[in-house]
């Protein structure tokens, strides 16, 4: 990785809370082992357009690591490649070459059922154009999730209304997104994001289609699930997001040009 | 502010115990995502139920009129003769002269021999089917409705299909074409099983029959009645009538011919049919490329969000499912409507030769299950076709790709 030395990645004092903590029925982001790496990655390697006269180097051997419990930041400007590396670490999409490693387990060598398995249960996706889908209510925008794992729709509805009311959305529910503003699709994304109880969230460009409103409550939003245990990954920049994080990644023109830790 | 703190039991228990535990649930939600499904994508839906539709419905009240066309027939055969005899020449039917008819009726089994004459000639500007028979011997299945039967020369029985056409009733005399100046006069209307023979046809006593068409003393055939179980007997008997080279048709051979025919034409068409469904719909359906892109996009959303592609594409079968159902049994009641209240208007001709498009009678028609399945199987077939292969495919590129 040019410039940053793989090794450095995080503090030493990560604030993530106990299952103790976070409260009966809570299963997922125990930190057993802190300072864990949750998240590897090795020669990462994009490329769009391969052996032609147009191709784009979207990634160029990235290499980072990421620590469960932190909040980790891509930023960079337009088009320096923080939603496709998003995109990778996430499962959503297939590097050229390289690897990835999530909680030790090699991404890049899964299959496309492991992979879904994987974004069911692990990773919970907010994508910077929301992609909600536009018949369906907030409600079944939350819950559709729920659909292939058996969940009966009277128990769907209850988790992802529970999710909505404690994101404020309570009273538009019942609303299809383009009767929401910018911030309240978010918040329906997210809530969306969080529905399968994930131990990762990933968040592209979180800031760039809300209201100054809308961006404190979702600083304030992302804190607390923070404190919950969950690692955090954003591409944005939004420097107002930057004081949340536990370390920046600077990519540009498809490389990681600089690492910043903070101790929170 | 959403807090872990707040959760009453929220999560219980792990998505993998969830998914686990209750696997017919799953595929239940997956069934009832599908219905949604089919129901928020109105114009979808109405588009591809609209266009199986268009489909659909010619091809059952085709198969339905074919149907009905061949029961009538096989009725028409039932009712008639045991043996109908002609003379064999070249392997063809040929005319058989009058003169066996006497041997034949001494044929030990035989019931009764009635000499026929048959032909065809314009009444006005309609071709009708003339049959010349003796007084007294007109086929059980011809029921006057009006009048009675012929009892001498000059008179006729017309069927009620004609009769109504012409506005003809009983007293009315008419002439038929080519037989100068040969007046016959109605004396009854009759209604017969088979709605298709019984609208153009005229009887006629035999000798006038044989004056129109100048038969001399020859009839088109023997119709021959048996006695119950004397048919093969008398079939043998019938071969061996010195002199004669008889052309013997049971009424088992005359109902394989027919079964034979409509059975073959029934399959040719239902096989054409096939072809143009396998090729030209999904050919539409593709290349109009009707709803893709926001298909794609929302099944990228779904895979990315953890849905496997086997749940994809198992909610896409269901789709089609639900749609082929709800397609195939409207094209049904359509089909049904078309024969009841347009009388098969268009498509009766492709079955029934020289009706036009307006059937001058009561089409007949029988719907079987077999078309009816056939009907939910295509529009299955047609819509797996049209969108199983893009399902898939938005299915199994990275989600990234499928949500541009």
């Amino acid at each position: 990785m040019e410039g940053v030395s793989n090794s450095a990645c995080g503090s030493d004092e990560v604030n993530s809370a106990s299952s103790e903590e976070l409260g009966a029925g809570w299963a997922v982001p125990t930190n057993e082992k802190t300072m864990e790496t949750i998240i590897k990655t090795e020669k990462l390697t994009k490329l769009y357009n391969q052996n032609t006269s147009y191709e784009v180097k979207a990634l160029w051997d990235i290499d980072i690591e990421i620590k469960k419990g932190h909040i980790a930041i891509l930023s960079g400007p337009s088009g320096s490649g923080k939603t496709t590396l998003i995109s990778l670490l996430g499962a959503i999409d297939r590097p050229t070459r390289g690897k990835a490693f999530l909680m030790g387990e090699e991404l890049t060598a899964m299959s496309d059922v492991a992979l879904s398995r994987i974004r069911r249960e692990t990773i919970g996706f907010v994508f910077q154009s929301f992609n909600l889908i536009p018949r369906l209510s907030a409600l079944d925008n939350v819950a559709f999730p729920l659909i292939p794992m058996g969940v009966s729709l009277t128990e769907r509805h209850r988790r992802a209304s529970e999710l909505l009311h404690r994101f404020q959305m309570g009273e538009r529910m019942r609303h299809t997104p383009e009767e929401l503003s910018g911030g309240q699709q978010q918040r329906v994304a997210i809530a969306r994001a969080l529905i399968n109880n994930p131990h990762i969230i990933i968040a592209d460009e979180p800031t760039s289609n809300i209201d100054a409103e809308s961006v404190r409550y979702l600083i304030e939003t992302l804190q607390a699930l923070k404190k919950e245990g969950r690692t955090i990954i954003i591409s944005t920049h939004d420097q107002s997001l930057f004081n949340l994080a536990d370390v920046i990644f600077d990519v540009k023109d498809g490389i990681i040009t600089g690492m910043r830790e903070f101790k929170q | 502010m959403y807090t872990l703190n707040e959760h009453d039991g929220y999560f219980k228990y792990s998505s993998r115990d969830i998914a686990e535990v209750l696997d017919i649930e799953r595929h239940v939600n997956i069934l009832k995502t599908a219905a949604d499904n089919v129901l928020r994508h109105k114009v979808r839906t109405l588009v591809v139920i609209l266009c199986l539709l268009a489909i659909l419905f010619p091809f059952l009240t085709a198969m339905a009129i074919s149907e009905g066309v061949k029961a009538e027939s096989l009725a028409s055969v039932m009712e008639g003769a045991d043996i109908y005899v002609t003379l064999d020449q070249y392997g063809k039917n040929a005319p058989v002269p009058l003169r066996y008819l006497d041997e034949v009726k001494k044929i030990n089994g035989v019931m009764r021999a009635v000499p026929r004459v048959l032909g065809r000639t314009y009444l006005g500007d309609r071709l009708a089917v003339v049959v010349g028979i003796p007084a007294g011997e007109l086929p059980p299945s011809v029921e006057c409705v009006e009048g009675k039967p012929f009892s001498s020369s000059g008179e006729a029985v017309i069927g009620v299909g004609l009769a109504r056409h012409f506005n003809f009733g009983v007293g009315h005399a008419f002439m038929l074409g080519g037989t100068k100046g040969k007046m016959l006069k109605v004396t009854g209307l009759f209604k017969a099983e088979s709605s298709i023979w019984a609208s153009d046809l005229i009887f006629i006593p035999f000798e006038d029959a044989s004056e129109i068409f100048k038969t001399g003393d020859l009839a088109t055939d023997f119709l021959v009645y048996t006695r119950p179980g004397y048919t093969p007997a008398v079939a043998e008997a019938l071969k061996k009538v010195e002199g004669a080279s008889f052309r013997i048709q049971s009424k088992e051979l005359v109902k394989q011919y027919f079964n034979k025919g409509f059975t073959l034409k029934g399959g040719i068409f239902t096989a054409l049919y096939t072809v143009a469904f396998a090729l030209a719909i999904p050919a539409l359906l593709v290349s109009s490329g009707f709803g893709l892109s926001e298909r794609r996009r929302e099944i990228g959303v779904l895979k990315a969000t953890g849905w496997q592609t086997s749940e994809v594409l198992e909610m896409v079968v269901f789709e089609n499912l639900i749609i082929s159902l709800t397609a195939a049994p409207l094209a049904l009641l359509i089909a049904f409507l078309w024969l009841k209240g347009l009388n098969g208007l268009f498509i009766a001709q492709f079955f029934i030769a020289e009706i036009g498009l307006f059937p001058p009678f009561n089409v007949p028609a029988r719907f079987l299950p077999v078309p009816a399945f056939l009907s939910f199987f295509f529009s299955l077939i047609l819509t797996m076709v049209g969108s199983l292969y893009s399902s898939w495919r938005a299915s199994v590129i990275p989600p990234a790709e499928a949500m541009k």
